[in-house]
């Protein structure tokens, strides 16, 4: 895949711009707030369909305009012609997208485009944050392969409110009684939407592991080992606590009894699975009034040597399984997509020491030719020069990339 | 800008319907004002009419200016299987594909209990007493392909099941996430002809 040009209008802090990169390696320079981040934001969601950055997606339109646009050419092989695509996101009408002038609707809208991997400097919050940017991290992989998978998302959030009303107002006692036969079918779609999404995480998961840990050995100067492991909120201990339970002695090897991590189980093995945790916590959720079992309570463990990253890491550690998880993702892609993902390099090199600097270029270099590359920084000080050659040299100020000459 | 008393009400009321904005309402309130009055009066006159002498079928609850629908009233229909279908609409949707000859029942809502609709607020009582009689096999769910719409037909297929009665459900191929009163005709006939056991 490469970006041969890109025409935004009222995205973000961008009224009307228009830019052709070079087919390698582009450097952005630009002051705080200039618009680097957003620009890559904008390239991610034309290749991609989806946002980067989790959040609303109606931010991406420029304050005081009805609708943002974000057009790209780019090219997916040597042997076809640029195409044309648009992701047009409207405030009344929502996001639309459109490939050689045609909208793309019904089962051609799950069409990937191509591959597109953001390295940022929030990406600790993958090791540090909340289970829930752990989370976003396998959906994100997970949408990016298959479209269709934000939709599924989507509908199990908008199942699990309605069962979580049902069990709060029963619990609150706001509402009389609740009937199990009213409960019954909101359980029985967070069992089949719940293990779809389960399965979709299980398989990304399954192209992410390996590449990790690989990535991790090369980053690291420890020579210990970084395993990347999903544990479902199905059982009874709640999810941080689980995580916490992971003994440095113990590490966890298996998804789930059973299911191995390059095997991931079949609809009917997640649909049973989650089954029997509902009958388990029923009389817990009734109580607390609050569905406790499902992938948005579930937890992916990143520890090094045995014990969790998040709580044992150090801060170089932590930055180190950060940058393998993006370098896990364009392989990921690359093998899933079929595609030479491009890689959105923001800001990113400025926070690294010299050895992990020279350790992500080597794997960036290693990860294969043939990847258009874009870097963002402040000034060249804090971009690696030295790895890019030869590179485009662009700045961005007042709404505006242009060329920028020399250094 | 303010408008005389009188366009500025109009505006207001337009805007009470669904999808008119103010600009909508605007543009809508100034083309009347531009109308022959004989049209403007036809137009007011055809909302009134339709909603005083418009009322629910005594039996499926679809939308009529009888006491009991055309298709409730034709003795050649098919009086084992009823369709059951969120909307008034959707009755219309499924008529056009002029292949199912059985009968409806309209529940006027889904289960959804983020809005407060739980299973007393849409009609799904009448649809239990309509089963009484003994008369209908097969009740074909044909709810919206949304969470709510499959959480009604979850909820039916385990009331009705107990009945004796068969309870399936249209077969995907609509557009998911999609309402039912814009399939088209093909797939919502091919959708019938798929429809399984909920
Ligand atoms: N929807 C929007 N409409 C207008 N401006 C926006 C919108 N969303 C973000 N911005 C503006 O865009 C600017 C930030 O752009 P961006 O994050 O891309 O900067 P940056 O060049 O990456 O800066 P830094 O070097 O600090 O990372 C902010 O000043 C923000 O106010
Ligand atoms: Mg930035
Ligand atoms: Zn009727």
């Amino acid at each position: 895949m490469r970006l041969q040009h890109l025409a935004l209008v009222d995205f973000r802090n961008y009224a009307a711009a228009e830019w052709s990169p070079s087919p390698g390696a582009n450097v952005l320079l630009g002051s705080n707030g200039a618009g680097k981040t957003n620009l890559l934001e904008a390239i991610h969601l034309v290749v991609t369909g989806v946002s980067p950055r989790a959040g609303r997606e109606r931010d991406l339109v420029r304050w005081g305009r009805e609708a943002c646009s974000v057009r790209a050419q780019v090219v997916r092989d040597e042997f076809s012609g640029a195409l044309d695509c648009q992701v047009v996101w409207d405030r009344q009408q929502g996001k639309s997208v459109r490939r050689g002038g045609k909208a793309l609707t019904g089962a051609g809208r799950t069409a990937v485009l191509g591959g597109a991997v953001l390295f940022s400097p929030g990406d600790l919050d993958l090791v540090k944050g909340p289970p829930s940017s752990r989370r976003d991290y396998l959906d994100l992989a997970a949408a990016k392969t298959l479209p269709r998978y934000r939709g599924l998302l989507r509908r199990y959030g908008t199942a699990l409110a309605h069962r979580n009303r049902l069990l709060a107002d029963a619990a609150s006692g706001r509402s009389r009684h609740l009937s199990l036969s009213e409960l019954q079918p909101w359980t029985q779609q967070l069992i089949t939407l719940g293990g779809e999404v389960l399965r979709h995480r299980l398989w990304a998961l399954s192209g992410l592991a390996a590449p990790a840990r690989a990535a991790y050995a090369r980053l690291s100067d420890s020579g210990e080992a970084l395993t990347l492991t999903y544990v479902p909120a199905a059982g009874q201990a709640e999810p941080e606590t689980a995580g916490m339970a992971v003994h440095p002695a113990n590490p966890p090897t298996t998804v789930l009894p059973g299911w191995a991590a390059d095997h991931p189980p079949s609809p009917a093995a997640t649909a049973a699975h989650l089954a029997q945790a509902f009958a388990e916590r029923q009389a817990d959720e009734l109580a607390r009034g609050l569905t406790l079992v499902g992938p948005h309570r579930d937890e992916l463990i990143l520890s090094i040597a045995g014990a969790p990253a998040r709580v044992f890491g150090s801060q170089g550690e932590q930055r180190s399984v950060a940058l393998s998880l993006r370098l896990a993702e364009n392989v990921f892609l690359r093998q899933a997509l079929q595609d030479t993902p491009l890689l959105l390099l923001d800001d990113v090199f400025s926070e690294l020491d010299a050895r992990r600097r020279m350790g992500l270029l080597g794997l960036l270099r290693e990860a294969g030719e043939g990847h258009q590359t874009f870097l963002t920084g402040t000034d060249l000080a804090g971009v690696p020069v030295e790895g890019f050659a030869p590179m485009a040299l662009f700045r961005v100020a007042e709404g505006r990339i242009a060329p920028a000459d020399g250094h | 800008m303010t408008y005389a008393r009188p366009i500025a009400r109009l505006i207001d009321q337009l805007t009470r319907l669904p999808g008119v904005g103010p600009k909508t309402a605007q543009r809508l309130a100034f083309h009347m004002l531009g109308m022959e009055q004989s049209e403007v009066e036809q137009i007011a006159k055809s909302m009134v009419d339709a909603r005083v002498s418009v009322r629910r079928c005594d039996v499926c609850g679809d939308l009529t200016d009888q006491r009991i629908c055309p298709v409730c009233g034709d003795p050649g229909r098919e009086r084992s299987m009823i369709c059951v279908v969120e909307r008034p609409q959707d009755v219309a949707a499924m008529e056009r594909t002029r292949q199912y000859r059985g009968l409806y029942h309209v529940l006027h809502g889904a289960i959804a209990p983020l809005d407060g609709i739980g299973p007393e607020q849409i009609r799904i009582r009448e649809l239990v007493a309509r089963l009484q009689e003994g008369t209908v096999r097969e009740v074909i769910v044909a709810t919206n392909p949304d969470v709510e719409g499959d959480a009604t037909a979850l909820f039916l297929a385990d009331l009705l099941r107990p009945l004796g009665v068969a309870v399936t459900r249209l077969a995907r191929g609509l557009p998911v996430g999609g309402d039912l009163e814009y399939a088209d005709e093909v797939t919502l006939g091919k959708a019938f002809e798929g429809r399984r056991e909920v």
